[in-house]
């Protein structure tokens, strides 16, 4: 007969189970059995003296056996010893110095060996829209800085071919083409006012000017107008005169460009009566923005956006006096590239109410304005840069005479003779960072002759290495290799962990085990003081103890035993009232077995399971503490610290991630097996907790 | 009940005194930090110590002083009084009149209190959206892995519960700034100002409370499916079962009620666990809350306001504690009566 509970249990499988059960029970007679198919176990015989067929074992190898069919448990504590392996080994096998910092290897990308075609793990960093120097259309290389003359990157270790694309500056550059000169008003005075510098113009020849508008102009809703004129000097010694050419003040402006044909001939006709005989004036032109709304486009005002700027004579193409004279420009970048380096005079620039050049009575009003650029076409690149080869790939450096006959000479490492020159160069040892002499240079200096060399030197010789480094974690931020960081950090984060497990589970289990055995008033006492000193934040007492302490190793072993231990004695005291009013207790007092005896042989051996449990748990907890404590600022030193390296490097998470998701993956990994491992030791122990977490 | 609960309280009051005082004690043994500026900067900082009883005016002018600050033509000279003498007077300031002191580096002679007041709304309410967000959550993924039990439903829940918990807030707080701010660009990589749009502001939450709510689902979801897996195979399950009740009626009649018992403790005891956690978080992030409050405070070494913050997050961790232990007999009527579980 199948029992009620086996019926009931739902789910499909059992209940089909259930099913073919019943289809398969025959009825008892149709059974097949006879008499001969029993045999007595036991009979006469006495087996209460006869030894066990099964081989004893032990509390212990019982949960192995356990543990061992948890499979999740199992992966978990295999990779938990990997990583303590590489936590001993790697600082020890590992040969860089990461004491020392290393200024010019500093955030090196991560270069795993063989991996050379996969972009994250080959030492290279892509660089996105870079300047570039486009001066030979099918050769662009990244423009050298302005300041040192060179670029930052080396044409030699840029990888692969270099996009381009183009883009817009707002500022000149020496490597820019076109643009667009913005005058724009003021918002105080809504206008502004541009002057170009003086030239020398003789009224016989027919001269025209054509300026051109950028079509931005026409962007604002009220358009700008504007008004352009001359300031002839007719007398040489006294005030320009201001004639105007152009002026649509009062009428809808032309804004797409302008053209003023015999401009000579109007200001020939305005010469006072003293001037009417001289035909040579010295003149310049002035831009007058007026603008009456105060329509704001894109918080601006309406702006004149000029893209070129040419007068010409028309009778003599050879005239240059306005080109020579800094009047005329097609390209703004140019203008103001070239304005930079001419006197004030010089130049195209804006008109100021305090200028000495202008004339006092001028009838326009004086505004001043702004004067900008925009629209700079340069050429950007964007490409990949191997790190690697910029700081340990081969340069070419000029050293002197001396330096190089006492690094290199002197040393051993190479021979050469000056006298000879560079085919007399030859290696002596494979580890000189001299690989060749490219030339030698003579140079008269005050009448001595300095000798000076172009060499080419291999850096990583040159800084100490046999080959070319391989950093699989990469650099931080002072050189220093991450993979050994990170492992020398974690080796020390794990001792910490397991020392302070064992002396808060040699703590815990005393305190736990005195006030579980004993009972009444002294169990009351310790449960009062332990949870008066639960009640403090954890982190409140770290912080205070490392503040008032300092922060060396001995004092984190104290502040996390300050707390740690209380967990453990709860446990502890728990078990101890499980166990304590067991009958084999009692018989063992009976007997005579004094307090102690009791305790370490019969009471603490059932207990140590959970124990262990959580001793094991509490080492992520601790290297989780840890790490906590580095990020405000009061981490270990003295010590490689885990917690430290990877605070100091969650700043760099936007320009260098691998560093921060090298660590961070490595601390998940391990508190994720720890989590695991412990689990499986806590099923192993008591098989009755199983599923219940 | 009552007496019980005023137990609780009457102890809860006193261990916060005493770890006050400890705090106390031991924020005096750190060197003193004098505050910067000039002098008449700083002198109300001083007088304000005199006033709290932490110092003394000096007016032998050949007895050695401590400080010095000439305003003028008038010298003030500062003495410090010995710790115990401190120390009544500390009391006496709080008692009386709730005087925490002056801040001296994060907001010079602004009061404590203020400072912690005016960071604790944001604090507030991002650990109140986590764990809003976080407790139906897990609850419901506890549920589902508890009746799928040993379906692959239940395997990936339990995995992704085993990976979320191991995981500190703020390792998960870089992985999502990396993959979603930085990378993807949807999120914003720190936390906007309170001049923000709208859509902003909210946007900016997502990566915290996600941060946050992960740790905290993943323990919910464990406890919820440990207790209900429990339940389902207890007998008074099997009772309705066998009454004719089907599996959805007698989970959601009586499974559910039952395995609610322990949650709602560890919800209150989840709140506090992420208020003292997001510490880290709120550096990493740049929230105005009084996490980075505290870790601002102790790098300046603004003793007073760390002093606040400490006594702030006591308060209310033994708060919680007792809450937790209340709602326990609330909820669970055998706790209530006294008798064993």
């Amino acid at each position: 007969m199948v029992s009620l509970t086996q019926e009931l249990e739902w789910g499909p499988r059992n209940s089909m189970e259930n099913n073919k059960k019943n289809k398969n029970l025959t009825p008892v007679e149709n059974r097949d059995i006879s008499k001969a198919d029993f045999k007595f176990v036991q009979m006469d015989e006495k087996i209460h003296d006869v030894k066990f067929d099964t081989k004893p074992t032990t509390f212990f190898k019982d949960a192995l056996k356990r543990f061992i069919k948890n499979k999740s448990s199992v992966t978990a504590g295999v990779i938990i010893g990997i990583l303590i392996l590489m936590a001993i080994v790697v600082p020890i096998a590992n040969t860089s110095n990461i004491k020392q910092s290393f200024p010019q290897g500093s955030f090196l990308p991560p270069k795993w060996p063989g991996m050379d075609n996969v972009n994250g793990l080959n030492g290279t960093k892509k660089y996105a829209n870079i300047l570039l120097d486009a001066t030979d259309p099918d050769n662009p290389v990244p423009a050298p800085d302005t300041d040192t003359g060179t670029s930052t990157f080396y044409p030699d270790a840029i990888v692969g071919e270099i996009e381009t694309s183009l883009g817009y500056y707002s500022t000149a550059n020496l490597y820019g083409r076109g643009g667009t000169l913005v005058l724009r008003a003021d918002k105080r005075d809504k206008g502004a006012s541009i002057s170009t510098p003086y030239a020398f113009m003789n009224v016989n020849n027919e001269y025209n000017f054509t300026l051109e508008f950028d079509e931005k102009t026409l962007e604002f809703e009220t358009l700008p107008s504007y008004s352009i004129v001359m300031d002839v000097k007719y007398v040489a010694s006294a005030d320009p005169v201001v004639v105007t050419l152009v002026d649509f003040t009062n009428e809808e402006a032309d804004l797409t460009s302008i053209t003023v044909t015999d401009f000579g001939q109007t200001i020939a006709d305005h010469r006072p009566l003293e001037s009417l005989l001289v035909t040579s004036f010295e003149t310049r032109f002035r831009i007058i923005l007026e603008t009456t709304s105060s329509d704001v486009n894109g918080g601006h005002y309406p702006a004149l956006f000029m893209n070129s700027f040419v007068a010409t004579n028309v009778n003599n193409a050879n005239d240059d006096t306005f080109t020579e004279s800094g009047i005329n420009w097609t390209s703004a970048n140019e203008l103001v590239l070239r304005d930079k380096n001419l006197t004030s005079t010089k130049r195209w620039r804006l008109y100021s109410p305090t200028d000495p050049l202008s004339p006092p009575s001028a009838p326009v009003t004086l505004f001043s304005g702004a004067k900008t650029i925009i629209d700079v076409e340069v050429t950007l690149g964007t490409f990949v840069y191997d790190e690697y080869q910029k700081v340990f790939g081969e340069r070419v450096q000029r050293i002197t005479k001396a330096e190089f006959i006492s690094k290199y000479i002197e040393t051993g490492l190479v021979r050469y003779d000056f006298d000879i020159g560079p085919t007399s160069f030859e290696i002596l040892k494979d580890s000189s960072p001299v690989i060749t002499v490219v030339r030698q240079v003579s140079s008269n200096i005050l009448g001595k002759i300095i000798i000076d060399l172009d060499v080419e030197i291999s850096m990583y010789k040159y800084y100490g290495f046999e080959t070319m480094p391989y950093y699989l974690f990469g650099t931080n931020q002072r050189g220093n290799d991450f993979f050994k960081v990170v492992f020398s950090g974690l080796s020390t984060s794990l001792i910490l962990g397991v020392v302070v497990a064992v002396i808060n589970i040699i703590l815990g289990m005393i305190w736990g085990a005195i006030s579980g055995y004993y009972g009444g008033t002294v169990d009351l006492i310790m449960e009062r003081f332990t949870e008066i000193l639960s009640g403090v934040p954890s982190i409140v007492v770290f912080t205070l103890t490392i503040l008032t302490l300092g922060n060396s190793f001995g004092v984190f072993i104290m502040a996390m035993i300050l707390t740690g231990w209380i967990g453990i004695a709860a446990r502890t005291r728990s078990q101890f009232y499980r166990y304590k009013r067991r009958e084999y207790v009692l018989a063992s007092r009976t007997l005579g077995a004094s307090d102690g005896r009791i305790i370490f042989r019969h009471i603490l051996p059932n207990s140590v399971g959970p124990l262990i449990t959580s001793g094991v748990l509490m080492i992520p907890g601790i290297i989780f503490t840890e790490a906590s404590i580095a990020y405000l600022n009061l981490g270990l030193q003295g010590l490689p610290s885990f917690g430290v390296a990877m605070s100091e490097v969650q700043g760099y998470i936007h320009t260098d991630p691998y560093l921060i998701v090298a660590a961070a993956l490595i601390v998940s990994l391990l508190m994720v097996s720890f989590n695991l491992f412990g689990n499986g030791l806590r099923d192993a122990f008591n098989p009755s907790l199983k599923g219940v977490e | 009940m009552w007496r019980y609960v005023l137990k609780r309280l009457g102890l809860m009051l006193i261990t916060t005194f005493v770890i006050l005082s400890l705090t106390f004690i031991l924020m005096k043994m750190i060197p003193f930090p004098h505050p910067p500026g000039t002098a008449e900067t700083r002198l109300p900082f001083y007088m304000n110590q005199v006033r709290l009883g932490y110092m003394y005016r000096v007016q032998d002018p050949t007895a050695s002083a401590e400080v010095s600050l000439q305003i003028g033509t008038t010298i003030y000279r500062f003495n410090q009084f010995p710790v115990l003498t401190q120390y009544s007077s500390w009391l006496r300031g709080i008692f009386t009149e709730w005087n925490w002191g002056l801040s001296t580096r994060i907001r010079l002679n602004v009061s404590a209190m203020e400072i912690i007041l005016d960071r604790l709304p944001y604090s507030l309410k991002l650990n109140l959206v986590s764990v809003f967000i976080a407790v139906p959550l897990g609850f419901v993924f506890g549920i589902t892995a508890a009746l799928n039990k040993n379906k692959p439903a239940d395997h990936i829940i339990s995995t992704g519960v085993m990976i979320f918990i191991s995981i500190p807030s703020f390792v998960m707080i870089t992985f999502l700034l990396i993959i979603f701010a930085y990378g993807l660009k949807w999120l914003p990589t720190q936390w906007p100002s309170d001049n923000a749009p709208l859509d902003v502001r909210v946007l900016g939450f997502v990566l915290p409370v996600a941060s946050l709510a992960f740790g905290s689902i993943a323990g919910f979801a464990r406890y919820t499916r440990a207790e209900l897996a429990e339940i389902m195979s207890s007998e008074f399950l099997l009772l309705a079962r066998t009454k004719g009740l089907t599996k959805t009626q007698s989970v959601i009649r009586h499974a559910l009620r039952n395995s609610l018992v322990p949650i709602i403790p560890m919800i209150i005891g989840e709140f506090v666990g992420l208020l003292a956690g997001s510490m880290i978080l709120e550096n990493l992030y740049g929230i105005p809350g009084i996490g980075s409050l505290f870790i601002t405070a102790i790098q300046q070494k603004d003793y007073n306001v760390v002093m606040v913050d400490m006594a702030m997050y006591t308060m209310i961790g033994l708060l919680a504690t007792l809450l937790v232990d209340l709602s326990y007999g609330i909820v669970d009527p055998r706790i209530r009566m006294g008798a064993k579980k």
